[in-house]
């Protein structure tokens, strides 16, 4: 078990440095200027480019750039002139994470749900209702799902705020948009894990023992169902991070979201370095989390590794 | 005589939907199975002997199932006509199964001491830490070693005979009247497979428990079984007390089955010997007798029309042209040429 810990962590490390690697040399690829401006003379763009040591060779702001990261320094963003990426990060982070698991438990419960509805109804009308629905929240894309209900609610019924992150009350709309592609994939999932265990010998062994449909549902099908789907919380949870891009700039929500975005179209190479790493970090670690739990959780995974 | 039968499975009919055609897997199938008795119900794969079983304790899946037809008499209730609540009250209780493949009939998930509980608590009112208890107890009579600890771990810790004997626990907790075991030993080790026998024998003797024992290999209901109905192509081919099928099969499908068990052939030659081709497509079942196709007997009327039960004594029938009137001078040849196999 420690071994494979080490082995992961080790794995993670790597992709962390490849990560790094391939998007400072990427970013240089796209076309633009980061300190672009219609009032901007060539003069202090000049005076620019050397105070943000751009004027140095490629290779030379790669190594300074990998020297600083390793000591957990971002330096300044380009665009928010006198701004640290580290304090950024740290200001937008808490709206983010908020959002964040405010999508991921509506996800997670209402599709785990849903996906147990559809099984238990497989072939009715009440599972088709329900694949339509997954259809339709998979191919939906968020930010018209955001604009929709931000025209019903704030709009027309006038009963939820449209935009601004300030109350539980504001975190509603931006919350369910954002946890709809989830929620689809993660109903879509259970209802496949219910019907595979559906079909499973020790549920045969379970009506044979003389236990009640409802009890074999609750006691043997749900709990089995559900341990295939914690594989997929990694991938869901970086669903979740790219779908809060779009939604928090929709929302006006002061997150790393909407930063990220707005450092892409200015090119301010070291906020989207920095955010690209705080990203990919965030992600790689709630995988290795994820990975570990169901190695905690699930018998069988438990002790093939020990 | 027909209050002695504690189960009585009359003309069970039960076919599967599927995309391709109705599957005809059971056909006006009849047993039935006396208190404490050893009854072995043996065929080829796939000749109807799980879904004729299954039905008992209202396994069967519906759909694709439909039960077309028949009674399950058990201690003269219709079985069939049982809803689920009522069904739960027998299952696990009154009549259990085992199944083939220990590896996947018991919850990866679940310890097995649990699952072991589960049934005791489910048909008695008795408090956790009691079912723990009688947990352990039993799981010493199945010979579980070191059970203390074992009732901790999960099923994929135990090998698989140790899991066989866990199901065997389950279905043994609550002293049912009827086990039923199918196939319980064909995936294991064959020295598995002789102790799980032996731990067979010594319940039925201990408990008084009436056995249905399915398997597709003669080779081992010699020992056990009091009685034999043997199946093909979803029908009953010939039913009879254990030493008559032996020393006299009367069905040329029984006599190739019993050709086919390696330590029954008395000489080299006769080793190993399989019976030729297929069981029939139960999608398109040929309209004469379902074994005609590989059968060595066969005449003209065997394709042309279905046989019927010839009946020799109660316990004892088979369903074969040869026993016809008609079918003398065949029938001659058949004993002849098979006489000399035991
Ligand atoms: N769920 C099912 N759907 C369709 N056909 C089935 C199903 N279960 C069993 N059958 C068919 O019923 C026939 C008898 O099967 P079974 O009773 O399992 O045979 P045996 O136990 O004697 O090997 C087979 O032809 C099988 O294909
Ligand atoms: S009825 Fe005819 S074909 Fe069928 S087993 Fe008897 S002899 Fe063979
Ligand atoms: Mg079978």
């Amino acid at each position: 078990m420690v071994r494979y810990i080490l082995n992961r962590v080790l794995v993670a490390i790597l992709t962390m440095f490849v990560l790094a690697t391939a998007t400072f040399f990427l970013l240089r690829l796209v076309p633009g200027d980061p300190f672009a401006g219609p009032k901007v003379v060539p003069e202090v763009k000049e005076r620019l480019r050397i105070h943000y040591g751009l004027d140095k060779p490629l290779a030379e702001q790669y190594l300074i750039y990998m020297g600083n990261i390793l000591r957990g320094d971002f330096g300044y963003s380009l665009a928010k002139r006198g701004h640290r990426v580290n304090k950024v990060i740290k200001d937008a982070f808490p709206a983010s994470l908020d959002l964040g698991i405010r999508a991921m438990i509506i996800a997670i419960i209402f599709g785990i749900f849903f996906g147990i509805i559809a099984a238990l109804n497989r072939g009715k009308p009440l599972d088709y209702l329900t694949v339509i629905l997954v259809l339709i929240g998979i191919s939906v894309p968020s930010f018209v799902v955001a604009a929709l209900l931000q025209y019903f609610f704030g709009v027309y019924l006038k009963i939820l705020p449209v935009a601004r992150y300030e109350s539980f009350w504001h975190t509603l709309l931006p919350a369910f948009a954002l946890s709809l592609g989830t929620m689809a994939v993660l109903a879509r999932y259970m209802r496949a894990s219910m019907l595979e265990v559906m079909t499973a010998d020790y549920i045969k062994t379970a009506k044979a023992k003389g236990l009640r449909n409802t009890q074999i549902v609750i006691r043997h099908q749900i709990r089995n169902a559900l341990f295939p789907i914690l594989t997929i919380l990694g991938p869901a949870i970086a669903m979740v991070l790219t779908g809060s891009f779009i939604i928090e700039s929709i929302f006006a929500i002061p997150g790393l979201g909407r930063h990220y975005v707005l450092a892409m179209q200015n090119l301010d190479y070291t906020l989207v370095m920095g955010l690209t790493l705080f990203f990919g970090f965030f992600l790689i670690v709630m995988n290795l989390l994820v990975d570990f739990t169901y190695g905690i959780i699930d018998p069988r995974v438990r002790y093939t590794r020990n | 005589m027909d209050n002695e039968k504690l189960l009585d499975v009359k003309n069970l009919t039960i076919s599967f939907h599927t995309y391709v055609g109705e599957v005809a897997a059971v056909r006006n199938v009849d047993f039935y199975l006396k208190k404490s008795e050893v009854l072995a119900i043996v065929g080829e794969s796939g000749s109807g002997k799980s879904v004729s079983t299954q039905a008992i304790l209202g396994l069967t899946p519906i759909p694709p199932g439909e039960i077309k037809s028949g009674k399950i008499l058990f201690k003269h209730e219709d079985l069939l006509k049982f809803d689920e609540k009522e069904m739960s009250k027998i299952c696990g209780s009154q009549i259990s199964m085992i199944f083939q493949d220990p590896m996947t009939s018991l919850n990866p998930t679940m310890k097995v001491g649990n699952q072991i509980r589960e049934v005791l608590h489910q048909h008695s009112d008795i408090s956790r830490r009691e079912s723990r208890e009688r947990a352990i107890e039993l799981m010493t009579l199945v010979r579980i070693p070191e059970p203390e600890m074992r009732i901790d771990q999960y099923p994929h810790e135990l090998s698989g005979g140790m899991r066989q004997r866990v199901m065997i626990t389950i279905a043994m907790a609550n002293r049912p009247d009827i086990l039923i075991a199918d196939e319980p030993t064909t995936a294991l080790d064959v020295t598995i497979q002789s102790q799980i026998f032996r731990l067979l024998k010594e319940l039925r003797t201990k408990f008084d428990t009436a056995i249905i024992l399915i398997t597709h290999d003669f080779g081992v209901v010699a020992g056990i079984a009091d009685r034999i109905v043997v199946m093909y192509a979803g029908k009953v081919m010939e039913e009879d007390e254990t030493d008559q099928i032996y020393y006299e099969p009367r069905h040329p499908y029984t006599v190739g089955l019993l050709k086919a068990v390696p330590s029954l052939a008395d000489n080299e030659e006769e080793k190993l010997r399989t019976i030729d081709g297929t069981p029939p497509f139960l999608l398109k079942i040929p309209s004469g007798c379902p074994f005609a196709d590989r059968c060595e007997y066969a005449m003209r009327i065997c394709k042309e029309k279905e046989p019927q039960y010839f009946q020799s004594k109660d316990s004892s029938r088979v369903f074969c042209w040869l026993y016809h009137d008609q079918a003398d001078g065949q029938l001659q040849r058949f004993k002849d040429r098979e006489g000399r196999l035991r």
